[in-house]
């Protein structure tokens, strides 16, 4: 039951997204994702518009349809250099700092990447990201494949989360 | 229009028939469908109208009973390549919202679990056209005699017209849209109205406005919404009207009198030469004392049409400010007019209105605006994909 | 009764017309109404030009107007053609020519009249508060006609 679930949100999803889902499970039929070894996928993918220099981050929910355990070590980006990162309290604020050992998706499970949790962290994008550009991403696995995906650049000031000390938030974008 | 429960949907397990809804945007052979107003009130919030196809939806359902027409300038310097940017988002939050899935960022998710029927349909404004750099299909309206237009209510380069069984639905789209236009445009204006709720009336009633009128009787029905409504591209356009009514003269009138400035009896629509609400109307009909029937200057008799090429399909909404402090309303129609071609068809219809029509001494038109309807997308596209990319 | 066929009808009411909702029709006893131009308003007057000839027999003058503050006032009133130089109660159509009086331009035209010259019928109305009051309905040329009743609406 619980599979079929998971499977109808993915089904539901592939034909609500435009084009910013290139990465997602797909229908049957549809070619195989470009790592036919991987199953890790990753829904609904999307980025905070910033201007170029400025640090943001991506988002979406990783999904694991294997029955073993699959680690996000590392992803990249032709957009910017990239970390992982966590948000973990620390003296009673919500700060980010690197995700020790990446992410960890357990089988048959999914790890949402959100503004305030875990995100992959655009350290300093080369060129202005801007509202509705698709910015594509890889990520690493620790089995050594990659899995690739586009994002839409969305803006976004919510949730408030602080990226650093003495950094400023991200701007909302522009056009 | 197919309108389908999500909710029968995922209970009824199926899987391939949301795959036929999503590639054809047409009516999954595997699929219930349901038609809402017959249904019980528990599905009237997860009803859902397919985004995909076409053409836009929006258009030819029968209207839901709450709408927002929200209209946007763009940034100075906006181009092609940023207005692809902002149509793939507003394009992206549609497709998501209209099937009761949060957008990508949204950040009160759960207030998009109720879809109520959203749709979301977007109207390109001559200046849209200009700053791609591109020969606009429509034009803005010529000046009648009878217009008082405020610019806070006329214009716009882009238009969400939002429209849900749920005001708060509304309200929530409105928000998201905006929100992802916000870098793009700013916001000019935004019309918000109503109609009956659901399950109130049949579906297929013909609405009635503050001045108490059934409206939208003469709208085309059936395969003649083709005929009068759609390009074969899929495209159509728009006439956004806020029409000030003049309730505290209106209230004034006799029933005979408000029957004689529309020409059809106020209770049951019916034309004053007929006796039912889809009697066509005769002018040749006359009373004992040798009179049209129909007087000459009714509202009905000034704007009729018969050509089905020529009508126009009316999908007004309502809107009822707080009155003043004297108890005068701030209330009127937002007309909302489809047509494949608006000097073609709407124009002649406003123009004899204006030069002739007793009504007009309760309504008035406060704000005007046009728009492109462009067609619909498949998955995967974007609203405005033809024209911009 | 008129003794001789009137080529216009004019009526006058206390208000200023508004050209647009003015409505006058002539109609004779088959229902049928008489050729006639949309009415000249000149104030509060109102002129329809018949566009043919009547002929002995009763006709319908009803009109249907609007007042300022917009409501519809309508009525009608009859009246017999009978001269003497026409056929007896003859169908509309077959009135001779040669009986018909030219047209007059409106109402400065109509005169004193004897009953020989062109003429026409001239109806008072007056408005109250959107009610319809009928002071005086005067056949200007026909000194033994008869004043029409008003009809019932």
């Amino acid at each position: 039951m619980r599979k079929f679930l998971i499977v109808a949100a993915a089904l539901a999803l592939g034909l609500t997204g435009c084009g910013t889902n290139e990465a997602a499970p797909a229908a049957p039929g549809a070619p195989a994702p470009k790592a036919p070894a991987t199953t890790l996928t990753i829904k609904d993918p999307w980025v905070k518009a910033a201007d170029a220099g400025t640090m943001t981050a991506a988002f979406g929910v990783l999904v694991n349809d294997t029955g073993a355990a699959v680690t996000v070590t590392a992803a990249e980006s032709p957009a910017s250099p990239m970390e992982l990162h966590e948000m973990t309290m620390k003296d009673g604020k919500m700060v980010m700092q690197p995700k020790e050992g990446g992410f960890v998706i357990p089988a048959k499970g999914t790890h949402e990447l959100s503004p305030g949790g875990d995100h992959l962290m655009l350290m300093k994008p080369a060129q202005d990201i801007k509202a509705g550009d698709q910015v594509t991403f890889a990520l690493k696995l620790s089995d050594g494949t990659t899995v690739d995906f586009t994002a839409i650049a969305k803006p976004f000031v919510g949730a408030g989360e602080s990226y650093a000390p003495d950094m400023m938030m991200p701007s909302a974008g522009q056009s | 229009m197919t309108i389908l429960s999500r909710r029968r949907l995922l209970t009824g397990g199926a899987v391939a028939g949301l795959g036929a809804v999503a590639g054809a945007g047409a009516v999954a052979a595997g699929a219930e469908p349901a038609t809402l107003p017959g249904a019980g009130t528990a599905d009237v919030g997860t009803a859902t109208v397919a985004f995909h196809g076409p053409r836009q939806a929006g258009v030819a359902e029968d209207p839901p009973a709450h709408a927002a027409f929200a209209a946007f300038t763009l940034a100075p310097g906006t181009d092609r390549a940023a207005l692809a940017r902002m149509l793939r988002l507003l394009t992206d939050d549609a497709a998501r919202l209209t099937q009761g899935v949060p957008a990508l960022g949204d950040t009160d998710a759960p207030l998009a679990a109720l879809p109520a029927r959203l749709t979301v349909t977007a109207g390109f404004g001559p200046g849209l056209y200009a700053a791609a750099g591109l020969p606009s299909p429509v034009a803005d309206l010529p000046a009648f005699t009878i217009d008082r237009l405020e610019k806070r209510w006329s214009g716009g380069d882009l238009l969400l017209q939002i429209c849900a069984d749920d005001p708060l639905t509304v309200a929530h789209t409105q928000r998201m849209l905006i929100k992802d236009a916000r870098p793009f445009a700013a916001v000019r204006w935004v019309q918000q109205g109503f109609r009956r709720s659901p399950g109130v009336q049949a579906s297929d009633h013909t609405q009635r406005n503050v001045l108490g009128q059934l409206d939208g009787t003469a709208n085309p029905r059936g395969s003649l919404i083709d005929t009068a409504v759609w390009n074969p591209d899929g495209s159509t356009t728009l006439v956004v009207r806020r029409i000030r009514a003049e309730i505290e003269k209106w209230d004034i009138l006799s029933v005979t009198d408000k029957e004689n400035a529309v020409g059809r009896r106020m209770m049951s629509g019916a034309p004053l030469s007929g006796a039912a609400e889809h009697d066509e109307p005769d002018f040749t009909t006359l009373d004992a004392s040798g009179l049209p029937a129909m007087p000459d200057f009714a509202h009905v008799t000034r704007a009729h049409v018969t050509d089905p090429a020529l009508k126009i399909l009316r999908r007004p909404y309502n809107y009822d400010a707080a009155p003043d402090a004297a108890g005068n309303p701030d209330a009127g129609l937002i007309f909302a007019s489809y047509q494949r071609d608006i000097a073609r068809q709407y124009v002649p219809i406003q123009q004899r209105l204006a030069d002739k029509d007793l009504l007009n001494e309760w309504i008035t038109p406060i704000g005007s605006a046009v728009f492109a309807v462009p067609p619909g997308c498949a998955p995967g596209g974007w609203i405005g994909e033809q024209l911009l990319s | 009764m008129l003794t001789s066929a009137p080529a216009t009808v004019t009526l006058r009411f206390s208000e200023r017309l508004n050209p647009d909702f003015t409505t006058i029709v002539v109609s004779d006893t088959a229902r049928q109404p008489v050729p006639a131009a949309r009415p000249a308003v000149d104030g509060g007057a109102g002129t329809i030009t018949l566009g043919r000839a009547l002929g002995n027999g009763g006709y319908t003058v009803a009109y249907r107007v609007v007042s300022t503050d917009g409501h519809t006032v309508q009525g009608s009133y009859t009246f017999t053609v009978a001269d003497p130089a026409l056929p007896a109660a003859v169908p509309p159509a077959s009135a001779g020519p040669a009986a018909v009086p030219p047209a007059s331009a409106g109402p400065a035209a109509v005169p004193a009249a004897d009953g020989t010259g062109p003429g026409g019928l001239i109806l008072k109305i007056l408005f109250a508060a959107g009610l319809l009051v009928v002071i005086a309905a005067v056949v200007r040329y026909a000194r033994r006609a008869k004043l029409p009743k008003e009809s019932p609406r």
